[in-house]
């Protein structure tokens, strides 16, 4: 219980500075805009001052004040299979990247295939997701509702 | 009772929209979807209706439409949390981790099919009686609100945010953050007042700010992915799924605990921010207090609270289903959300071009009251199909996590691309998901960042009036009864540090 407050401790103070950094990055790019004339008092600075004012408040709370007891969400929750959100991070970056280059259907079937890996399929399981899901999501999604998906390494097959 | 025939004159309105056999299509679509997504454990109204907002958009529904079909996952998402809940004791979603508490000790027990179905008209009755006064409070809070000036919006927005802050689970600083973090991003983009560009980084996509849409959806679908990765859970093999015939008896026994529940549920969800799984958690607390288990109605002894207690079943879910409802008035009447997933829902309203507030009870009343109407449709259609189709329901839950999470995938990026068809946005939304399951795992709620996200435009354009109107004189944003009124609500919700906190228990 104690590592666990104290791995919770530790990931407050590292987000507390975090947010110190971001709130005075978000102050000096703020100071920096620059404005030939406004025509209200308020103008564009003072809303990203506020901001950045209230994310350096809570950084500077975050950092220096140990919460009494645990609050609901704030327990560390450890960082699991952290390997598996990497993964999963760069199937979904890959997917982003590949979705034009690729088209929805090889890049559907490509990433698909690698979630369902991801997830604990079998092999078998994983060729299943991957064709099925994409032969029915090309057939609903483009067939049926019109979406203007790109074709990409299809153009003209399909 | 000149009111209550406007009343009925706009309910006659809205029925004459709501049940075209395309709303009513819609709805009936949305309840099923919802609850489906409900019942799969990590998925709850908010994903649901992320994930189906891109289509709506894209498929050009009409905006009352589009409202009908996602107000019908929300209340259906509601409706399906309770079964994963009771069979697994894995909550749906947020709003039915109290169900767990009584309803999955029920299920071991052998009463699942009696839990689920006392569950489901429960979710009803909540849902009904919240309907029941949102129709009748509705109309005059709208009214109230058309003499709101920008000073009094300052000082609502003001008591929204402290609310959220005071009743979020999380530390205060990281609600207060997470809502500048949203705030932030609303800022992103060209300046209305003056032309300039403020955060865009040269980006040409960010001239025009970040799509509300990839917002949504990077929080609440893509960082959900990233949490069903990490989660194992169990699927059903086979329920017990039974029916009762002490129905009747039961609903007659448990009947105040019904109301209170309700009541409880709606008056949280008029506050902003707070939503369903605050209200069930209150309403679980309430029914504790109003009538301990050992002292009960006297009928036959009653299991304690924790160990499969039908009052501590029935309260939460009526009372989710309530504060479901009743977080929509904030939503129609002031353009304030009162949950996370009223506030996709506003933003939803913002990309169909539909003004969000008092005004549209005069300017669009078919949109809004046909989406009253639809709700009170819609919950008549999930009772009838909760009752006979929960053994349907329950199969599903089997569904693998190797199918689910490729599925949301393929909707979300192809919803995402198929509005602007620019990778940038998938880009930007997997950033954002990423960014929210790190924010989620450090314990910042992800509500109070698409809160600040949708208000943040709103306050700042209201401030900026206010301040012209004033002249800079930042003493007027305190006087008017109204916005005096509510800064005095903000100071108090913030010293109110006596009233404490509600113990939050998890499942088994």
């Amino acid at each position: 219980m104690t590592s666990t407050r104290a791995k919770e401790r530790l990931a407050d103070r590292i987000s507390g500075g975090l947010l110190l950094v971001l709130g005075l990055a978000v102050v000096v790019t703020a100071y920096g805009f620059y404005v030939p004339y406004q025509y209200e008092p308020l103008g564009p600075k003072a809303m990203p001052y506020l901001v950045g004012g209230i994310l350096m408040l809570c950084g500077v709370r975050l950092v220096a004040v140990q919460p009494q007891r645990a609050m609901a969400q704030s327990r560390a929750q450890g960082i699991g299979l952290w390997w598996h959100q990497l993964l999963l991070m760069a199937l979904l970056l890959g997917y982003g990247l590949a979705y034009e280059l690729l088209g929805f259907v090889v890049a559907n079937i490509i990433v698909s295939f690698g979630l369902a890996w991801l997830c604990g399929a079998r092999l078998i399981w994983c060729c299943a997701v991957a064709l099925g899901l994409t032969l029915a999501g090309h057939l609903v999604l483009v067939q049926v509702l019109g979406l203007q998906l790109p074709a990409g390494l299809l153009q003209g097959w399909l | 009772m000149e009111y209550l025939t406007e009343i009925f004159a706009s309910l006659s309105l809205g029925l004459g929209v709501a049940i075209s056999p395309m709303n009513l299509g819609l709805v009936l679509a949305g309840c099923l979807f919802g609850t489906l997504i409900g019942a799969l454990p990590g998925l709850g109204p908010v994903n649901g209706v992320a994930i189906v907002l891109p289509f709506a958009y894209t498929l050009g529904l009409e905006p009352a439409s589009a409202l009908m079909l996602l107000a019908g996952i929300y209340y259906g998402a509601e409706y399906g949390g309770r079964i994963s809940s009771i069979l697994l004791n894995i909550p749906g979603d947020a709003g039915a981790v109290m169900t767990a508490v009584d309803g999955y000790p029920l299920a071991q027990q052998g009463q699942a099919g009696r839990a689920l179905a006392l569950s489901a008209i429960a979710s009803f009755v909540g849902s009904m009686m919240a309907l029941v006064l949102l129709v009748l409070a509705t109309p005059i809070l709208a009214k109230l609100a058309l003499a709101f000036g920008p000073r009094d919006f300052v000082a609502l927005l003001v008591f929204a945010f402290v609310c959220l802050a005071r009743v979020s689970d999380a530390r205060p600083a990281k609600t207060l953050s997470a809502l500048a973090l949203g705030l932030l991003l609303a800022m992103v983009g060209i300046d209305s007042g003056t032309g300039l560009f403020r955060f865009t980084f040269d980006l040409p996509n960010l001239f025009d700010g970040v799509d509300m849409l990839v917002v949504i959806i990077g929080l609440f679908a893509i960082s959900e992915m990233f949490a069903l990765v990490e989660r194992t859970f169990e699927s059903v093999s086979s329920a017990q799924v039974t029916r009762s015939a002490q129905l009747l008896l039961d609903m007659l026994r448990f009947r105040w605990t019904l109301v209170r529940g309700s009541l409880v549920g709606f008056f949280v969800g008029l506050l902003p921010g707070t939503g369903a799984s605050i209200a069930s958690t209150i309403a679980y607390g309430v029914e504790q207090r109003v009538q301990p288990a050992t002292s009960s109605s006297g009928l036959s002894p009653e299991p304690q609270f924790g160990q499969g207690n039908l009052r501590g079943l029935l309260a939460p879910e009526s009372a989710n289903n309530g504060a479901a409802v009743g977080a929509m008035v904030p939503m129609l009447t002031l353009g304030l959300p009162g949950s996370g997933t009223t506030a996709v829902m506003l933003g939803a309203l913002l990309m169909f071009n539909v003004t969000p507030g008092p005004l549209l009870f005069t300017t669009n009343p078919e949109l809004a009251w046909g989406l009253i109407v639809s709700m009170f449709i819609g919950n008549l259609l999930l009772l009838l199909l909760n009752l006979p189709l929960i053994g349907w329901f329950v199969r599903l839950l089997a569904v693998q996590r190797y199918l689910l999470v490729p599925l949301v995938v393929m909707l979300t990026f192809a919803g995402v691309y198929a509005i602007q068809g620019d990778r940038f946005d998938l880009l930007l939304m997997v950033g954002l998901g990423s960014l929210a399951f790190g924010l989620r795992k450090l314990g910042f709620p992800l509500v109070a960042v698409i809160l600040g996200f949708v208000l943040g435009e709103l306050f700042e354009v209201n401030l900026r009036r206010a301040l012209s109107i004033s002249n800079g004189d930042w003493l007027a944003l305190w006087q008017g009864p109204v916005a005096l009124g509510f800064w005095i609500l903000a100071l108090g919700v913030a010293g109110a540090a006596w009233l404490g906190r509600p113990v939050r228990q998890g499942p088994g």
